[in-house]
């Protein structure tokens, strides 16, 4: 579960990006945040892991209030909370693998991370990780080999690396083409259902929000105007949005 | 536009003492020198052989020693990573005061301090491999977007694993490249050394040189060709190689082997360097301190700078900056002429390909300061020597990169002129120049700011500048008169460094 109170995010202390907003999503939830560039989405999505400290309000993972935690436990909190970008960003001249095994790096000592060394039930994880995606045949490649949309499931397979209870994907599918967005969108969709993990999703096509997601939340200006289960959300209300 | 650049030209061949009476007298005295040397005294060639390998020596142990100190420098100066804002822009600060002063100074300067020999040739190098490696490190690191960094941080990463599985990866292809390129720099450097008494080929070029001896001179001259273009071959094959690495496994046991085995080896070549540069080091520590203690109150005097000396460091610094601004000019405009030859698409036949690159290669094969050697001979002391050893030595290297340039423009720009028929020079002036000439211009622009630097050091044989004044108020250690003139020096190339940076902004 996810909470959030009152959140604020305020840039350079004059730029309200989120204003005030409060809201709650359940375990196994798939949310969907639509808007126009520069209604909050992205910001509001990094404040949840703390990416970006937000100027007032209160952030609950289950029970536990990030906003309280000292750097140490809120490095063991992120390990539970994916994060995907719509650059993927690999390490591009990094091979597959080890761009996966990033995502374990949370559960490994300083020192030995240090020296490249992980355990047999780290590359477990990552080759069943890589699986899921799809990509096992690609394990050895070169990161800067791949396609876009390859590099959007490596991305994915690293967070789940993480065992993590909820993901943030800011805009995964904006710099793909159609087809690729579908693809990475449902592989989505299988890691909601199979595993049971919350996803919160900022995009900005509207029908792949309808598609995929179970729940619809609209931002405008940094705040909330509307909060929907996917079928209430009707076209009248879509056009104010955007206009 | 062609007028103004006639009489910028003219007025800065009056202020380098232009003057084709004293090139066109000077031309038999320049021919003979030629002529002479034409006979190279090949029973020479061992005494060479053994000061060149030293030069070699202090090149690589000085480029080891500079890219590695850098790169821990680099992750605290690097404005995304940083752990302290304040480190960050102190230490950036002060590099970019110490990188203002030419090698050649630190050399001299060391030379006072540590007496005559390779050392503080070794440490000269090793400051300014340090200083360049550091720029081109830091600029690396602040490519490296922010969410990368993010992404990394958002599986629970601490700051010593963002910065091994994050930065560290794109920086170790980095580290191999910027090895080589400040190499080819240092190289060229520590040829030039011995000219202040900081080891290496140039103590004995200089020798010979002062005794006349120009079949000795052809000897060296040949063997430090052959050498530098070497090293240039060599380094431009790792280049290209190191970005085709891939990574050879087939099963996760295989990588776990080959993940072993790299970080296996990168720590044996790092101890293997350390134990060399250890060993390439010989000075008693009694002689070092007492040169860390008289570097220490030359430091202090030089705090105290001689204000009464101003009159000749503004005369000084004015002959420095036009014999700059002469030779990135005329430099400029010979390689514009030189590139349209030297570029595979744009020239009219594939001979004056391999001619042009070939001269383009000798030109830019000296240090500007041996080629101002032989021009001091024929047009005598003075900034003129300087000036056109100077403008030769930019014609090659702006030619070398400009034609590069053209060669990986749109092959569509010039065939979309072509096909209305005509011919490639046209093509040229209409389709590739108007397309490339803001990168030519910033080219020329980083030019002027390595021209700035070397135009400093000239003097110290004679060649004009401010560094005749220098290099004998640091023979005579007036340090308080040096300290104003390495500050006057590095107000200039400051002032410059920031006019191109804007400029090179302004463009893109």
């Amino acid at each position: 579960m996810v909470k959030l109170e009152n959140i604020s995010v305020l840039y350079n202390q004059k730029t309200l990006a989120v204003d005030d907003i409060s809201l709650k999503v359940e375990q196994g939830e798939f949310l969907g945040i639509i808007g126009l560039s520069g209604s909050g989405k992205s910001s509001l999505l990094k404040t949840i892991n703390l990416l970006v400290k937000p100027s007032k309000g209160r952030i609950y993972v289950d029970e536990t209030d990030l906003t309280k935690l000292k750097d140490n436990s809120l490095r063991q909190i992120r390990r539970e909370i994916g994060f995907i970008f719509q650059d993927y960003n690999l390490v591009e001249r990094s091979s597959v693998l080890e761009n996966v095994l990033v995502g374990r790096l949370g559960y490994k000592s300083s020192l030995k991370s240090f020296f490249g060394l992980f355990d047999n039930n780290d590359y477990k994880i990552a080759t069943e990780a890589l699986e899921q995606v799809g990509l096992k045949e690609k394990t050895f490649v070169r990161a800067d080999q791949l396609s876009g949309g390859q590099k959007q499931r490596v991305a994915i397979a690293k967070t789940l690396c993480q065992n993590p209870k909820i993901i943030l994907a800011d805009e995964p599918v904006s710099s793909l083409d159609a087809s690729s967005a579908q693809i990475v969108m449902d592989y989505f969709k299988m890691i909601n259902e199979k595993r049971k993990i919350t996803i919160m999703i900022n995009l900005h096509d509207v029908n792949l929000a309808k598609k995929y997601c179970s729940r619809i939340i609209a931002l405008k200006n940094g705040r909330i105007f509307f909060d929907e289960k996917v079928g209430d959300v009707d076209d009248q209300q879509l056009q104010e949005l955007y206009q | 536009m062609i007028f103004f650049l006639i009489m910028s030209l003219v007025f800065l061949g009056l202020m380098v003492n232009f003057s084709f009476i004293k090139i066109y007298k000077g031309i038999p005295s320049m021919y003979n020198l030629f002529e002479r040397m034409m006979s190279p005294n090949l029973a020479y060639g061992q005494e060479v052989f053994s000061k060149l390998l030293e030069t070699i020596e202090i090149a690589v142990t000085s480029t080891i020693m500079g890219v590695l100190l850098a790169i821990p420098f680099a992750l605290l100066t690097a404005r995304n990573i940083t752990p302290n804002k304040y480190i960050s822009i102190g230490l950036n600060t002060l590099f970019s005061f110490l990188r203002t002063i030419p090698n050649l100074i630190w050399a001299a300067l060391l030379v006072s301090i540590f007496s005559i020999g390779q050392l503080p040739g070794m440490m000269a190098l090793t400051i300014t491999a340090f200083l360049i490696s550091l720029k081109l490190f830091k600029e690396n690191i602040e490519t490296i977007s922010e969410n990368l960094i993010n992404s990394t941080k958002s599986v629970g990463a601490t700051r010593l694993q963002i910065l091994r599985h994050c930065v560290l990866p794109t920086m170790l292809e980095l580290t191999v490249s910027v090895f080589f390129m400040v190499f080819e720099t240092n190289i060229r450097s520590a040829t030039v050394l011995g000219l202040v008494g900081a080891g290496g080929i140039g103590q004995i070029m200089w020798r010979d040189l002062n005794h006349l001896r120009y079949d000795n001179l052809a000897t060296l001259i040949l063997m430090l060709f052959i050498t530098i273009l070497t090293i240039d071959g060599l380094s431009l094959l790792v280049r290209n190689q190191i970005k085709k690495t891939y990574i050879p496994c087939k099963s996760i046991e295989s990588h776990r082997r080959f993940i072993i085995f790299r970080g296996m080896t990168i720590l044996v070549i790092f101890l293997t360097i350390i134990l060399g540069v250890f060993n390439s080091i010989d000075i008693n520590m009694l002689r070092f301190k007492l040169g860390l203690e008289q570097a220490q109150s030359m430091i202090l005097r030089m705090f105290y700078i001689d204000l009464t000396y101003l009159p000749r460091l503004l005369e000084g610094i004015k002959e420095s900056f036009f014999i700059a601004i002469f030779s990135t000019l005329t430099g400029a405009i010979g390689a514009l002429f030189l590139s349209f030859f030297a570029a595979y698409n744009t020239s009219p036949s594939k001979a004056m390909v391999l001619i042009s690159k070939g001269i383009t290669n000798i030109l830019r094969t000296f240090p500007p300061i041996v080629t101002a050697i032989i021009f001091f001979r024929g047009v005598g002391p003075g900034p003129l020597a300087g000036s056109m050893a100077l403008s030769i030595y930019t014609t090659g290297v702006l030619t070398k990169l400009y034609s590069e340039v053209i060669e990986h423009s749109h092959e569509n720009t010039k065939n979309s002129i072509l096909s209305t028929g005509c011919s490639n020079l046209i093509s040229f002036r209409h389709g590739i120049l108007p397309q490339t000439l803001p990168t030519f211009i910033s080219l020329v622009l980083y030019r002027l700011e390595s021209n700035i630097r070397t135009s400093t050091i000239l003097g110290i044989i004679g060649a004009g500048g401010i560094g005749t004044i220098l290099s004998m108020n640091i023979t005579w250690r007036n340090w308080e008169r040096v300290g104003l003139l390495i500050l006057g020096i590095a107000v200039m190339v400051m002032i410059i460094d920031s006019l191109s940076y804007y400029l090179r902004k302004r463009m893109s």
